[in-house]
């Protein structure tokens, strides 16, 4: 016997594991961990259960549900195939259920009797988990590359079916394909957002979500594309009427949150629901409003992109924790908000170098003069510079050289010691820095203010106020170059 | 008061031991796996199980003394249930109506069942061992590749030690039915050649 077992045995201890496969396994063992904490030590529990919770399921939001539909299938579900596909839902990669969230819930769910629209929105819904799942994955460094790739993959598969689901729309109603088109495009420049903002917070420059990030890049290119050579479409009535539905839907939203959100959310959301009704209404104002115009439909196009995104903020918790309003719609002024800014801008740093000039005139300190001079060479060549950026439209940069002239007229009147309004004072300049000069160093990183304080000329101008700190990129939609 | 300050604490020892008895068992629960249901990616997802349920049944507030029995059999559960889902294989179903007869004396005695191993080659007995009906090949695996004793096994399979005694007895039987018939299948096959040739 001794024998025999010790063979025996030999033989079998060539049976293992491969260390990929035990990692893998601790991995999945690790998450399933996280997911079903120990109830005893309460609190830790209770916010890891209700990150993962909503993590998986990003539809949740507020206790509100996203798709009009959700709450039918989740009856569906419980009653007709069970609680085990109800469960399922909550699966993350690593449960045993999971397999049956994705293939057969979700192939369930979009398999019912959607409409074409909604199919794509369904499309665009499973996307954004799957990339919810890599990026919780991801914070809890549990993602493996394998997961990674099928994570990109999906966001091809579903960016592939979303799109034959907008061509199938074509068929049958071109302008609503259209409009799909612009909401799905939306839904992915969400996700991209949310995917750099976690760069940015992980500080580093290459990360796992890479093929994530470059799939979703080139999906998002790809719905711009089809979207610049689809001219005409959407018109402009029918842009309003869906736009007309979104805000809404928004309004409803903001209403149902209000009990929940802080008053800084609520008053940042109702002023971007602001912005895009001024928005419209500007669109329907212009002088040209028929209804192939192409500039009131840009307009249009792009509030029904800001109100997509606001209506994800809204209803999406993942979003909200990932990502700054601010970061998600960033500053925009109308195109002529921008004019009348960078105008008032300009005036005033016209205004500022003739004082400048005259108050050099009489100095005697021939090193300040030439410091002057250099300045204002500078600020020339700003002050140019914003004009031809005005003329071809590019408003931000625009407003970023107007805004540097102004400072720089600033430091030079300070240099100077003379007052906003002209005078000089009687001490010579000093090297004091203005605590004026540096809060208006804040100027650039604009927000989407009530537009109407910007018209002051005054130098401690601390432009648009409730600035929430908002440091990200602010390139409005239209600029963005990707 | 007394209590808080241990929650924590207890939450993260019952972690920090069930992540010591992945580490400890995996490798053998593993193996066993893979000898029962010849599948090594099935067989991986059974161990996932086997811990996830481990540690649900901890979450459930249950406390688990030993855990190398506990997921042996929790393990075993799930193989037995593996192999309900599968189709049924006609041999397996005839062994069915074994447990009426309870063996012969001679299979009974372990000195017979030494005698019968001392005769088999481990090693070709590997080779053969899914060629046993499950029931056999259970006991034989626990018995020899996770080394447990008979009262372990009959504790774990629920079953009585002389029914334990008697499925070694007829495994070790069949496997080296199983061998001598590959060795002389082996055996004809060359003597066909070389009349051949």
């Amino acid at each position: 016997m001794k024998q025999f077992h010790s063979q025996l045995k030999k033989k079998a201890a060539s049976l293992k594991l491969s260390a990929i496969e035990r990692a893998d396994l601790r991995e999945r063992l690790h998450t399933y961990i996280e997911y079903h904490p120990m109830p005893d030590s309460v609190p830790a529990a209770q916010s890891t259960e209700v990150a993962s919770e909503s993590a998986a399921t990003p539809t949740r939001a507020w206790g509100i549900s996203i798709l009009r539909f959700g709450s039918l299938v989740s009856v569906l579900m419980l009653t007709v195939l069970g609680s085990v596909s109800y469960v399922a839902e909550q699966a993350v990669p690593g449960d045993a259920l999971y397999p049956i969230k994705v293939q057969f819930n979700e192939e369930l769910r979009g398999g019912l009797a959607l409409s074409p629209y909604e199919k794509v929105e369904w499309e665009s819904e499973r996307l954004s988990r799957r990339i919810a799942e890599a990026r919780l994955l991801e914070s809890e460094g549990k993602l493996t590359p394998a997961f990674e790739e099928k994570v990109a993959q999906a966001v091809r598969t579903h960016s592939d079916a979303a799109r034959a689901g907008i061509a199938a729309l074509r068929e049958s109603d071109a302008e609503e394909a259209a409009i799909a088109e612009i909401v799905f495009a939306s839904a992915l420049d969400v996700q991209s957002t949310m995917l750099t903002a976690d760069e940015l917070a992980r500080g580093t420059t290459s990360s796992s979500t890479d093929d994530i990030a470059s799939a979703i890049a080139e999906q998002w290119r790809l719905a711009i594309e089809s979207q610049t050579k689809s001219d005409g479409v959407p018109s402009l009535s029918r842009l309003r009427a869906h736009i007309e539905l979104e805000t809404t839907r928004a309004q409803e939203l903001l209403a149902s949150i209000k009990p929940y959100a802080t008053e800084q959310e609520i008053a940042d959301i109702e002023r971007h629901l602001e912005n895009i009704n001024r928005k419209v209404a500007a669109a329907s104002t212009t002088t040209d409003a028929t209804n192939e115009a192409e500039e009131p439909r840009t307009l249009l196009r792009e509030a029904l992109q800001r109100t997509s995104k606001l209506i994800a903020f809204m209803t999406d918790i993942d979003v909200r924790e990932t990502v700054t309003l601010s970061e998600l719609l960033p500053a925009e002024y109308t195109s002529e908000e921008y004019e009348a800014l960078i105008d008032s801008t300009v005036a005033e740093v016209e205004t500022a170098r003739t004082s400048i000039t005259a108050a050099v005139s009489t100095s005697t300190d021939s090193e300040i003069a030439s410091q002057v001079e250099i300045g204002l060479e500078e600020l020339d060549e700003l002050l140019e510079r914003a004009q031809t950026q005005q003329e071809s439209s590019d408003y931000l940069p625009a407003f970023t050289a107007a805004n540097d002239a102004r400072m720089i007229a600033n430091d030079l009147r300070n240099l100077l010691g003379i007052t906003p309004d002209g005078t000089s004072t009687s001490t010579a300049s000093t090297t004091a820095t203005s605590t004026t000069s540096t809060s208006t160093s804040t100027a650039t990183t604009t927000d989407a203010g009530a537009g109407t304080t910007t018209e002051s000329t005054s130098t401690d101008a601390t432009v648009p106020t409730s600035t929430p700190a908002a440091v990200g990129t602010n390139t409005p939609p239209a600029e963005r170059e990707e | 008061m007394p209590h808080r300050k241990n929650t924590a604490d207890v939450a993260a020892g019952h972690k920090a031991r069930f992540l010591k008895a992945f580490d400890e068992y995996n490798d053998a629960l593993f193996r066993h796996a893979v000898l029962r249901v010849s599948d090594r990616e099935r067989a991986v997802d059974l161990v996932h199980d086997t811990f996830s349920k481990a540690w649900t049944y901890l979450r459930g507030g249950h406390t688990i003394d030993a855990f190398r029995p506990f997921l042996y059999k929790v393990l075993n559960n799930l193989i037995i249930d593996e192999y309900r889902r599968r189709s049924e294989s006609s041999l397996d179903a005839l062994m069915e109506g074994e447990g009426v007869d309870e063996g012969s004396f001679e299979e009974l005695r372990e000195s017979t069942a030494e005698a019968l191993a001392a005769t088999i080659d481990g090693r070709q007995a590997f080779e053969v061992l899914d060629t046993l009906p499950d029931q056999y090949r259970e006991v034989i695996i626990l018995r020899f590749v996770d080394e447990l004793g008979p009262r372990e096994i009959s504790e774990l399979i629920e079953e009585s030690e002389n029914t334990v005694s008697v499925r070694i007895h007829r495994g070790l039987a069949m496997l080296r039915k199983h061998i001598e018939a590959e060795s002389l299948a082996r055996e004809e096959q060359r003597e066909s050649k070389r009349t051949h040739e």
